[in-house]
């Protein structure tokens, strides 16, 4: 939060001395609102939303390249993207785990397990767990599902 | 024409003396002779001036030939010989398809010469691009522009980039899908029970700021307002209908391509591919329309070659890998923002994948010149990308090789034993004449129009009146073995694999011919499909696993029994 503060008090002084149109102040203030949004939003949006800031940076920056305001605040939403890109993903993963983690309980809790089902939520996990290889997560959700498994099918055939 | 063109001129009799072309062919006295240098019938052709017709153009070309003998032209007459086609091309109308084609593959021949010898091919260029204006056939059109992207020159020419860009289109057609005032936009996006079940369509859009009510049947009403970033943009609201098409699906593509629904999704299985062919059935075909449309199934690129043929200029984003459910209803939502904000599809790419997609670059966007591998316009069965002329008819539908080729790709990708390096490598390239009972598929390697080595694969005319399933399955069996042999892998497991891939599709599909198949790629085990699926994974895939232990079956099926 403390860099963002920084790089817009910067980058305000920067469009001050810079000959920026109107339509590419406007575009900074959008720019800026972005960042500080990315900051706010879920964690899982983050990165996508600097993204959208850099991409207005740049057609900025294109169209009015005396506006130099534009190239430096892309400069510092291209570090905030690297910092965010992790952050939505691993919030991504949790999103994914959760609403495997619920579709793994209603299986348990299911008097009959519907076989399909258990082959959709084991498909899911695999994807998971090929994306996240080694999470313990996944893992503890696939032995729970197998466990469904064996005891919805003993002969474990398809 | 220059007089050292004339030695060369090997004359014979017309193809039809006494019967001139109706009408006459004016301004085309100097073609036979590029006819006779270029077209490798020398000893039957005339080059009786005047008589010639469109027609004569239109026969059989044999580029490779023709390539050759462009070679062999001097740099004056290779010019002298692509103004002259030019000009006999001018002259032939549209409904002589086949004979512009064929003059737009003459000209790319003796451009190509012109390029390896290095010589300046700005004469032939022009000619070519003369051609390309002249003429009102989009098939030609299509050809000429992607026969000049396979030379390399919409890098280097403003002009050929202009119209390789038709073709590669850099951006959705945004006077088509969001005209000027536009503020409100309908879309739909196809899903299904598997759609609705796993993908999280409604906290998605709810988290985005968007109204989502359940109607009545199941379907989901989304009214996303969607404010752009850059200001001189105007506020989208998108009335988006989330539809359970029903699986197999049913009409993912109603609407499409229409003028009542621009914007169009898909969000379901594919099935290898078959998830579109109802849509198929009963959609009109469009060859103008510039809709957009994201095909958002695992590997979608195997429904291209179909897509493709039916709407030649709309713009399909289609999926490389497997499309996690997760990933779908966002890639969705940020299309619209996508869409909103105006991107282009370099911009789409970086904030569609950005973060929080566990595959955020697994799309195949309408400018990425990989797509042509997977196209096939006019059903010859070769892809796009390989592809100098355009069949206009080819005679057989070609394509249900090619879509063969591809899902064999897909599923050797998909399937452990073969592993993920496998897929793509091997390329359609037509059609042969095949014997009943013999292979059905003919496999060289080359370079593709990329520059990478790959496996290119002519499929027998045997097997396109085949069940699907049969064609399928046998293609995707004999790719096995040759990726099996050039593997070093032992004989066993070759056969092993190639039988669990082409069975696999049986397994997907539960088509016709199952016995057919057997008897041809494991002649002396009879194994019937209901267990042969107990020999792939859940999932239907071919794993390593499971392969030595059907080596194994197979050895104990064969052992003598005491």
């Amino acid at each position: 939060m403390t860099s963002l503060i920084l790089v817009t008090i910067l980058s305000l002084g920067a469009a001050r001395a810079d000959t920026c149109t109107d339509l590419s102040e406007q575009r900074l203030v959008a720019a800026r609102a972005l960042l500080d949004e990315s900051i706010e939003t879920a964690a899982i949006d983050r990165s996508s939303i600097v993204e959208r800031a850099r991409i207005l940076l740049e057609r900025t920056a294109d169209e009015d390249p005396a506006c130099k305001a534009a190239k430096s605040l892309h400069k510092q939403a291209s570090r905030m993207l690297k910092e965010a890109e992790p952050i939505s993903l691993a919030a991504s993963a949790d999103d994914a785990l959760m609403h495997a983690l619920v579709r793994v309980e209603a299986l348990e809790q299911a008097s009959t397990p519907d076989r399909e089902e258990i082959e959709t939520v084991r498909f899911m996990l695999a994807e998971l767990g090929s994306h996240f290889p080694g999470d313990e997560r996944v893992d503890a959700l696939v032995r729970r599902v197998l466990a469904v498994q064996q005891g919805a099918d003993p002969r474990g055939e398809k | 024409m220059s007089p050292f063109l004339l030695p060369l001129l090997l004359v014979a009799g017309t193809a039809n003396a006494q019967d001139p072309c109706n009408p006459p062919a004016t301004g085309l006295e100097d073609l036979a002779e590029i006819m006779s240098l270029l077209y490798g019938y020398t000893d039957e052709h005339s080059a009786n001036p005047g008589n010639f017709c469109p027609d004569d153009l239109g026969r059989p070309l044999n580029l490779a030939d023709a390539d050759a003998r462009a070679a062999g032209l001097s740099e004056g007459d290779r010019n002298d010989a692509a103004e002259l086609l030019a000009d006999a091309a001018s002259t032939t109308d549209e409904a002589h398809t086949q004979a512009l084609a064929n003059a737009a593959a003459l000209l790319d021949a003796l451009l190509g010469a012109a390029m390896a010898d290095k010589d300046d091919y700005g004469p032939i260029l022009d000619a070519i691009l003369r051609m390309y204006a002249d003429t009102d056939d989009p098939m030609v059109r299509r050809q000429i522009a992607l026969n000049l992207w396979r030379r390399g020159l919409d890098d280097k020419d403003a002009r050929v980039k202009a119209i390789v860009e038709k073709y590669l289109p850099k951006a959705p057609d945004y006077d088509h899908l969001l005209p000027k005032g536009t503020t409100e936009v309908n879309a739909v996006l196809h899903s299904g029970d598997d759609g609705f079940k796993h993908s999280d369509f409604k906290a998605v859009f709810e988290r985005a700021g968007a109204t989502v009510t359940e109607e009545p049947g199941g379907d989901l009403k989304v009214v996303y307002k969607v404010k752009p970033d850059d200001p001189a943009l105007p506020e989208i609201t998108w009335n988006l209908t989330i539809r359970d098409a029903g699986w197999p699906p049913r009409g993912v593509l109603d609407g499409f391509a229409s003028d009542d629904v621009n914007v169009s999704m898909y969000g379901n299985h594919s099935q290898l591919g078959t998830s579109i062919d109802d849509a198929l059935k009963r959609t009109p075909k469009n060859a103008t329309s510039t809709d957009f449309y994201w095909m958002d199934a695992c590997k979608s690129k195997v429904f291209a070659s179909r897509l493709t043929q039916a709407f030649p200029e709309a713009h399909f984003i289609y999926t490389k890998n497997s499309e996690y459910f997760h990933d779908m209803p966002l890639a969705m939502q940020r299309g619209m923002v996508a869409l909103t904000n105006h991107y282009d599809y370099r911009e789409m790419d970086r904030y569609v994948g950005s973060g929080s997609l566990f595959q955020g670059h697994n799309y195949i966007y309408p400018d990425d010149e990989k797509k042509l591998a997977y196209f096939d316009q006019d059903g010859d069965g070769i892809s796009d990308a390989e592809d100098r002329i355009h069949d206009a008819n080819p005679g057989h539908n070609g394509e249900l090789g090619s879509r063969a080729v591809h899902i064999a790709n897909t599923y050797m990708g998909y399937s452990g034993a073969y592993g993920s390096s496998s897929e793509d490598n091997y390329r359609p390239d037509g059609v042969f004449d095949g014997q009943p009972g013999g292979p059905v598929t003919k496999i060289e390697e080359r370079k593709d129009a990329y520059g990478q080595k790959k496996y290119f694969v002519q499929v027998s005319d045997e097997t396109l009146g085949w069940d699907q399933s049969q064609r399928t399955a046998s293609i995707a069996a004999e790719i096995g073995r040759h990726w099996g042999e050039s593997h070093r892998w032992s004989a066993d497991k070759t056969e092993a694999g190639a039988f669990l891939l082409g069975g696999a599709v049986y397994d997907v599909w539960n088509g016709g011919g199952y016995d057919t198949y057997n008897k041809q790629y494991l002649p002396d085990v009879s194994i019937n499909k209901w267990d042969l699926g107990k020999h792939l994974d859940d999932h239907d895939f071919v794993t390593s696993t499971k392969l030595s232990e059907f080596q194994k079956y197979l050895k104990d099926q064969r052992a003598p029994n005491p």
